[in-house]
């Protein structure tokens, strides 16, 4: 992966040099061109034509680079292609110094400036080519300048001389360009381990937020643990994470989430806690351990199958709370890998967020575990207490209805009242259990017209509200009054709230009650103009056996469930409830249902 | 005179239902679980059964009727598949639903459902009903 990433960044490296190099070509060119045309026009005792030819040759070799260059795609192609252009530019610059005076020539000061030039751009090999070819040339050059003009010796050595000279500074312009371009290029190389230094730490920091968001929005272990493995294992140089978690009695360890290993290797299994070495060691030391290669280390149990999957280094960090170990996390890589501080300490990190999970989770499955039993006992007992009093009121009517002789006035009235108390008993059991069902999740969900249900409703308290001269009215408006829901228990709500209406209304009051359907809500409104709550009872309103003072005084008969199990049954239908009250003048309770919950 | 079998594990309801039932003349006989029901079954031939939807375990009640209703040849109760059953339950209470016996026969193979507490009248009537 990273030889490939170099390779590539050579070759754009390349691209954009031969880029350049066209480009000053061009230029280059163009100058010639010019150079022909003054040579033309003022007599500077250079002959403008040939000049004139080697600039015209110069734009046409470059428009041909420049056409290769952008369609080239091969970069073992690119270096020779590279070659090939510098070769013809000191072929170029050999004819131009050839046809202005030989070594005398005022171009010669372009032969270093070029050969500087190549050492930057390109490799030393390639540089240590054409520069000798540049050197034969200047030799060349200086003997086809004595050749032309025939000096003395003194004249002669002086040609020499110079050539030798100038082959010299070109050698030195060369080295100067190599050395420049080595520091440019290790430059670079500290720019590009840096950045990819920077990518890796982002990375790791995105991880770390990620996994502590999961940690805090998820309660279900495994999910969060899922993420946080793959997370790790999606890390570089990290390509495989085994999470393990050692049970409470710190006997076994089971592994319980695997990334970047086939599911034959992470499948979940569970060994004991002693014969894994490494686990002991880190259950132990509380720290870290390093191993540079499982399939030679002693301590690692699972050489086969490491093998297979090709894991070579390991990092294993102990996942601890509060100072206990709860398990442990490795981290595998696929080559030799020495880990790093900043690599320890970055697992660790995870660990600890695993450690929260993995204690939230704990609790969390505590709880639910608690509420069930509540449930489950409050379920038994209810039974436990109502049987015996189902079979009291029966033997008591037995007797009030005079299956077993003659019953004095006397009698029946205490009869009646025992009667009454039982009732009153027996109904708070039935609330108390109705209060535990309520929050069953397994309910018939169908669809119900709460219009129906609230007439339903309406018409079987009718005679309650009649009794206490009560007026009751319901005004329902438009159609889309129905919803998926639980009809029994949207009944049981509805029956709550009006006979509550009724129940603390004084005689001759009115109850009315309105329904419409609003932004996705069923509204229901039930209104009365009884006694009213007071402030300080609404917020504890729908809390289990709670009443309000005045509801107590009144004397009405409560069992302070009817709200909680009204609220449960709404909250069920992700609805929501609300109530508005002045004391002494009467209550508004609005109930909100969402009709677009599907329960299916 | 007409033999009625209540099966309940609850002896004070057992008796205050018998003093009800016997008051009209009706010859009343118990048995307290599922097994020793369906044995008494055998022995008093009765004319209808009166069963506890709860006994030993929630379903004990059903399991007796299920079994009293066997479509099987071999069964030992053959002879009383048709009789009337009366269930006797606290759940139309405590769902605040109204047993449709009807409707509720499909599922359930019993003729009809008295409501805990008993009240003697109701029970009567209800008897009375499938006995003449």
């Amino acid at each position: 992966m990273l030889q490939e990433s170099t390779s590539d960044r050579d070759f754009t490296q390349l691209k954009s040099r031969n880029e350049t190099l066209i480009f000053f070509r061009f230029i280059a060119g163009i100058i010639l061109l010019f150079t022909s045309a003054l040579f033309y026009f003022v007599d500077l005792g250079y002959s403008s034509f040939p000049i004139f030819f080697v600039g015209i040759c110069v734009i046409c070799y470059n428009s041909i680079f420049f056409v290769l260059n952008k369609n080239t795609t091969n970069t073992s192609r690119f270096s020779q292609f590279t070659f090939f252009q510098v070769f013809l530019d000191w072929l170029s610059l050999f004819f131009v110094a050839m046809f202005t005076g030989f070594v005398s020539s005022p171009s010669l000061f372009l032969f270093p400036l070029y050969a500087g030039m190549s050492g930057i751009m390109l490799s030393k090999k390639m540089t240590f080519y054409l520069t000798s070819i540049a050197i034969v040339l200047i030799l060349l050059l200086g003997l086809l300048s004595i050749r032309a003009t025939l000096p003395t010796l003194k004249d002669s050595v002086i040609i020499i001389g110079s050539s030798f000279f100038y082959g010299l500074v070109l050698v030195c312009a060369s080295l100067l360009g190599l050395w420049a371009s080595k520091e440019l290029r290790e430059r670079l190389e500290i720019a590009i381990i840096l950045k990819e230094q920077f990518y890796k730490e982002n990375d790791r920091l995105n991880t770390i937020y990620n996994v502590a968001l999961s940690v805090n929005s998820q309660l279900e272990v495994y999910k969060v643990l899922r993420h946080l493995s793959d997370s790790l294992a999606s890390i570089s140089p990290v390509s495989a994470c085994v999470i393990r978690l050692i049970s409470d009695d710190r006997k076994t360890v089971s592994v319980l989430e695997a990334s970047g290993v086939s599911a034959e290797y992470g499948k979940s299994h569970t060994v004991n806690l002693a014969d894994d070495r490494i686990d002991v060691e880190c259950l132990k030391a509380k720290l870290p351990i390093f191993v540079p290669n499982v399939l030679k280390d002693p301590r690692f149990l699972y050489k086969n199958e490491a093998k297979v999957e090709g894991l070579i280094s390991m990092l294993a960090v102990p996942i601890i709370h509060l100072d206990e170990v709860l398990g442990v996390i490795r981290c595998y890589t696929k080559s030799y890998y020495e880990f790093t501080n900043d690599d320890v300490e970055f697992v660790a990190l995870i660990a600890s967020q695993a450690a929260l999970s993995i204690v939230n989770a704990k609790a969390y499955e505590k709880v639910v575990e608690l509420d069930k039993s509540r449930t489950s006992f409050i379920r038994v007992v209810t039974h436990e207490l109502r049987a015996p009093m189902a079979a009291v009121q029966s033997i008591l009517q037995i007797v009030l209805d005079g299956y077993t002789g003659e019953v004095s006035e006397k009698q029946r009235s205490l009869f009646e009242r025992a009667n009454d108390r039982v009732t009153g008993l027996l109904r708070l059991v039935s609330e108390l259990l109705e209060f535990e069902g309520a929050s069953a999740k397994d309910r018939d969900f169908e669809e119900i017209d709460l219009r129906k249900i609230m007439t339903d409703v309406v018409f079987e308290l009718a005679p309650k509200a009649d009794v206490k001269h009560i007026r009751i009215k319901f005004i329902p408006s438009g159609d889309n009054l129905k919803l998926i829901g639980w009809k029994d228990g949207i009944h049981r709500v509805f029956e709550n709230f009006v006979d509550n209406a009724i129940k603390y209304t004084k005689p001759n009051g009115s109850v009315s009650v309105n329904m419409h359907f609003e932004n996705g809500h069923v509204i229901t409104n039930i209104i009365d103009n009884g006694i009213g709550i007071p402030k300080e009872s609404i917020p504890r309103l729908f809390t289990e056996f709670y009443r309000a003072q005045n509801a107590k005084q009144e004397e009405v008969q409560g069992t302070g469930l009817g709200l909680a199990i009204s609220k449960k049954i709404i909250s069920i239908h992700n609805g929501d409830i609300s109530v508005n009250s002045v004391l002494g003048s009467g209550t508004t309770f609005t109930i909100l249902l969402p009709t677009g919950t599907n329960f299916f | 005179m007409k033999k009625i079998l209540i099966i309940d594990d609850d002896t004070d309801m057992v008796e205050a239902m018998k003093i009800a039932l016997e008051s009209v003349g009706y010859n009343v006989n118990s048995a307290p679980n599922g097994t020793l029901g369906l044995q008494e079954l055998l022995n008093v031939k009765p004319d209808l059964v009166i069963l506890d939807v709860m006994m030993e375990t929630d379903t004990e009640g059903f399991n007796v009727a299920w079994a009293i209703r066997s479509d099987d040849e071999n069964s030992k109760y053959t002879a009383f598949k048709n009789i009337p059953i009366l269930m006797i339950t606290a759940v139309g209470q405590e769902k605040k639903m109204k047993f449709d016996p009807k409707k509720d026969q499909d599922f359930l193979p019993v003729n009809d459902f008295v409501e805990k507490p008993v009240r003697p009248a109701d029970l009567i009537a209800k008897v009375a009903k499938y006995l003449g």
